[in-house]
């Protein structure tokens, strides 16, 4: 195993149930809007309040598509890096840089 | 010290181990492997992330004002022109084929070839700019002005701010093409000209996502 799922398993192991326990709270919670929008908007069958919900559930999104898409990327990059042949070069040691 | 340090193997110890009767033993090489992905395309990466939520901010504008609105676009302004923005579309498209033209010729050590494509891509980026710009003035006349409501002010906005970076790889694609102009594109070069890329061809799929927006 290398270091890199090794740590991976760490974080999810440490987050993982902390993380279950709360998407399993049967808390309710009270779902309002900022008064300004409360003011501004006359319910919900008001375009304007259409607009705000399809802007805010874009806006929310794109922070978990662009982690999600630099992430693939990023675990796409190393595992083709692990796989393909290393270009593997040797940096001059101390005596070497010495006598040059 | 590379950012992805993580992908640097020392498989020998720094300090010598004592070798056979006593004798220090030479110091060894360290090993050292290409990065899986170099710090040019991480910080091209990264940039194109901070742009990508600067455009959700204003094309999240946009939607709130487009579907906020009854009519869109109000009926005393003027309806974009789509004919000729569907010519614009393909000249920008084009220009990203001349840079992956670009790319692969730089790659391939082959110099001409390179800067013909490099030529190619500049071209056609300006003639899309230079079509942009004169869609605006005959907007500006017939009334569509950036004070002229929501309408105006979001349509300039997103717009005017994909055209600015337009301008800036435009700019960058210069810089570019000065310094490979005269001889082979080095290892460093053809990574400067893979992050031009990265940013051109976003560039191109942002325009598709706005034009599908705004010009519908």
């Amino acid at each position: 195993m290398n270091e890199y799922a090794e740590t991976c398993r760490r974080i999810v192991g440490r987050l993982g149930l902390p993380a279950v326990l709360l998407a399993a709270s049967p808390d309710h919670v009270l779902a309002q809007g900022c008064a300004m929008c409360r003011t501004a908007l006359s319910g919900p069958q008001d375009p304007l309040a259409m607009g705000l919900n399809t802007s805010i559930l874009f806006l929310m999104s794109m922070p978990f598509v662009l982690v999600a898409s630099v992430g693939a990327w990023l675990t796409y990059m190393f595992r083709r890096a692990r796989h393909r042949p290393a270009n593997v070069y040797l940096l001059p040691t101390q005596a070497e840089e010495g006598q040059s | 010290m590379n950012v992805m340090s993580a992908a640097i193997v020392r498989r020998f110890p720094t300090r010598p181990a004592p070798g056979r009767r006593g004798r220090p033993r030479p110091p060894a090489p360290e090993v050292q492997t290409e990065p899986a992905v170099s710090n040019l395309r991480v910080a091209v990466v990264m940039l194109l992330a901070a742009e990508a939520m600067f455009f959700a901010g204003l094309i999240g504008a946009y939607l709130v004002f487009r579907l906020g609105n009854a009519s869109w676009p109000p009926g005393d302004l003027p309806r974009l022109p789509l004919g000729v923005t569907w010519a614009n579309t393909g000249v920008l498209l084009a220009s990203g084929f001349t840079m992956a033209a670009a790319l692969g010729a730089s790659r391939a050590g082959l110099q001409t070839a390179l800067a013909r494509n490099l030529l190619w891509t500049a071209l056609l980026g300006t003639l899309f700019l230079l079509i942009q710009g004169s869609e605006w003035t005959r907007l500006v006349h017939h009334g569509l002005t950036l004070s002229a409501g929501a309408y105006g002010a979001t349509f300039y906005a997103l717009i005017g701010a994909h055209a600015l970076h337009v301008a800036g790889a435009l700019i960058w694609l210069g810089a570019i093409a000065l310094w490979t102009r005269s001889s082979r594109p080095s290892p460093e070069q053809v990574g400067r000209i893979e992050a031009l890329a990265i940013y051109w061809f976003f560039v191109c799929a942002l325009w598709l996502v706005l034009f599908a927006l705004v010009y519908r």
